[in-house]
């Protein structure tokens, strides 16, 4: 049987890229949030609207 | 937030009460409420109709502070801000439980339709640790929920657990997983009883048959195995849930046991007027004999009927009325006039007997769930005391203007002072519009 065997340097490229998809999911993560809220909504609203907790009047 | 998602659920027809993880929220939410640490400050609002955003401000030791969003793929449209929220919704309290039919959570499938979606994200700081939230719904009974936290100062970048439950009015499964220590679970809960039957049928048969539909019987079972420290955990929980038929009032029983640890647990909560409840909790180890006993109680105060005016009001008791409306006289409250509404009942029948048996006993239960649905309260104190523990935990609810607040404080006695001292006390304000 043979096993697929991979080399430290493509090991460590694997590992690499895992480390930048969680730093991307990280930081990424409330940005999509906020970009379907946006998209979704009809009237699309100004993107400080969108990131501020406070009501607006 | 976690009044959003439990808006969303509402929409979405998924039912909290009927995963065993909650089998015992009742008497928890009295026993083991929790006191807020610090001062904190929550400010929420709606920004679109598809998503809100979150400010939290604390100073537990540091001050510190979070954000969040939150996006869902249905309409927020049933939420309701601090200002014009009843206090019932906005804290957990016991719950009433009834059975459920499967009519009604067909009926929301058909109305939004499944492949709902939720997304919610915190972003803490110091520190940015994320911590993430997704629901999804991928058939009307069936969703998987993944939580987790994601922080790059902690060891091996933060933990996820991942959530695929099933719930149908019979029963309710979940599949669980977690990152942490390879930690795997499968929790089921079993509802007992005729649940195939739809509601307006029921309601048609009641007049004959002896009616059973008040209570609930619940038996529900968890199994963990966590495969790193190969560790087992198993327990197993029992809930009758019921209203008395003389005076209308719920009440619901658990019992609860972990033959692991020889850990049993009994407990009654029952809601002995409109503005209280009272809960008590004894637990008692097979092992060691050691024992405690656990005692609380939530007060509402400041109570008033609900205006008319109120949108929120006429749209929550337009489900009521489906069934019946009541009239009260302000005299006399415990013997309510009854005027059946015209969807059942022929006109000529618009007083209903009251001395007839079995549609007495509907009036008394409904007309106490009215009036506890149509009050409207202030504030809510809550005590609860452990004899074992010695300790005495006192929690504040209330309105301050538009906002919520929430104070609460633990008292215990020092085992070597022997003098009470203040362990915990926080007060936290929150506004969301």
């Amino acid at each position: 049987m043979s096993q697929i065997t991979l080399s430290d340097e493509s090991k460590e490229r694997i590992i690499k890229l895992l480390d930048y998809a969680r730093t991307i999911s990280h930081y990424g993560f409330i940005p999509m949030i906020l970009y379907l809220g946006w998209s979704s909504t009809s009237n699309k609203p100004n993107i400080f609207n969108l990131l501020s907790p406070f009501p607006t009047v | 937030m976690e009044y959003l998602q439990k808006c969303f659920y509402k929409s979405t027809g998924w039912q909290e009460e009927n995963i065993f993880p909650n089998i015992t929220s009742s008497s928890q939410s009295i026993l083991d409420f929790q006191i807020p640490n610090g001062c904190k400050l929550d400010i929420s609002s709606k920004t679109t109709d598809y998503s809100a955003s979150s400010f939290t401000l604390s100073n537990y030791n540091v001050i510190n502070g979070s954000l969040a969003y939150l996006y869902s793929s249905l309409p927020l449209n049933n939420t309701v801000g601090t200002k014009n929220i009843s206090l019932q919704e906005a804290i957990s309290g016991f719950k009433v439980l009834e059975p459920i039919y499967k009519e009604e959570t067909m009926d929301n499938f058909k109305k939004f339709g499944n492949r709902n979606l939720l997304l919610y994200g915190r972003m803490y700081f110091p520190g940015s640790a994320l911590e993430s939230m997704v629901i999804k719904q991928l058939s009307p009974q069936t969703q998987l929920l993944i939580k987790s936290i994601s922080n790059p100062n902690i060891a091996k970048n933060g933990t996820m657990i991942i959530y695929l439950q099933s719930n149908t009015p019979k029963f309710s499964r979940e599949f669980v997983y977690s990152t942490n220590e390879a930690l795997m679970g499968f929790r089921c809960l079993f509802n007992f009883g005729n649940t195939n039957n739809s509601k307006s049928e029921y309601q048609n048969s009641s007049a004959i048959i002896p009616k059973l539909d008040n209570s609930m019987v619940s038996i529900g079972t968890e199994v963990w195995y966590a495969a790193m420290t190969m560790s087992p955990g198993f327990s197993t929980a029992f809930r009758y849930s019921t209203k008395s038929t003389s005076t209308g009032k719920p009440l619901t029983m658990t019992l609860a046991c972990n033959p692991i640890l020889g850990q049993m647990s009994s407990t009654y909560t029952i809601k002995t007027s409109v503005a209280s409840t009272f809960s008590s909790k004894y637990d008692f180890n097979l092992y060691s004999y050691s024992s405690n006993l656990s005692l609380g109680f939530e007060l509402y105060n400041n109570s008033k009927r609900k205006s008319d005016s109120n949108d929120y009001d006429i749209m929550k008791s337009s489900e009521t009325l489906h069934e019946k409306s009541l009239l009260f006289t302000p005299d006399d409250k415990s013997t309510p006039t009854v005027i059946s509404s015209h969807h059942h009942y022929p006109s000529d029948h618009s007083h209903i007997d009251s001395h007839s048996q079995p549609h007495q006993k509907e009036t008394v239960i409904s007309a106490f769930q009215n009036l506890v649905n149509e009050s409207e309260f202030n504030s809510v104190v809550r005590v609860s005391t452990s004899l074992s523990d010695k300790m005495l935990k006192l929690l504040w609810e209330g309105r301050f203007k538009d906002f919520l607040v929430s104070a609460g404080t633990r008292i215990s006695i020092n085992e070597f002072t022997h003098q009470p001292e203040f362990n915990k006390f926080g007060i936290s304000f929150s506004y969301a519009n």
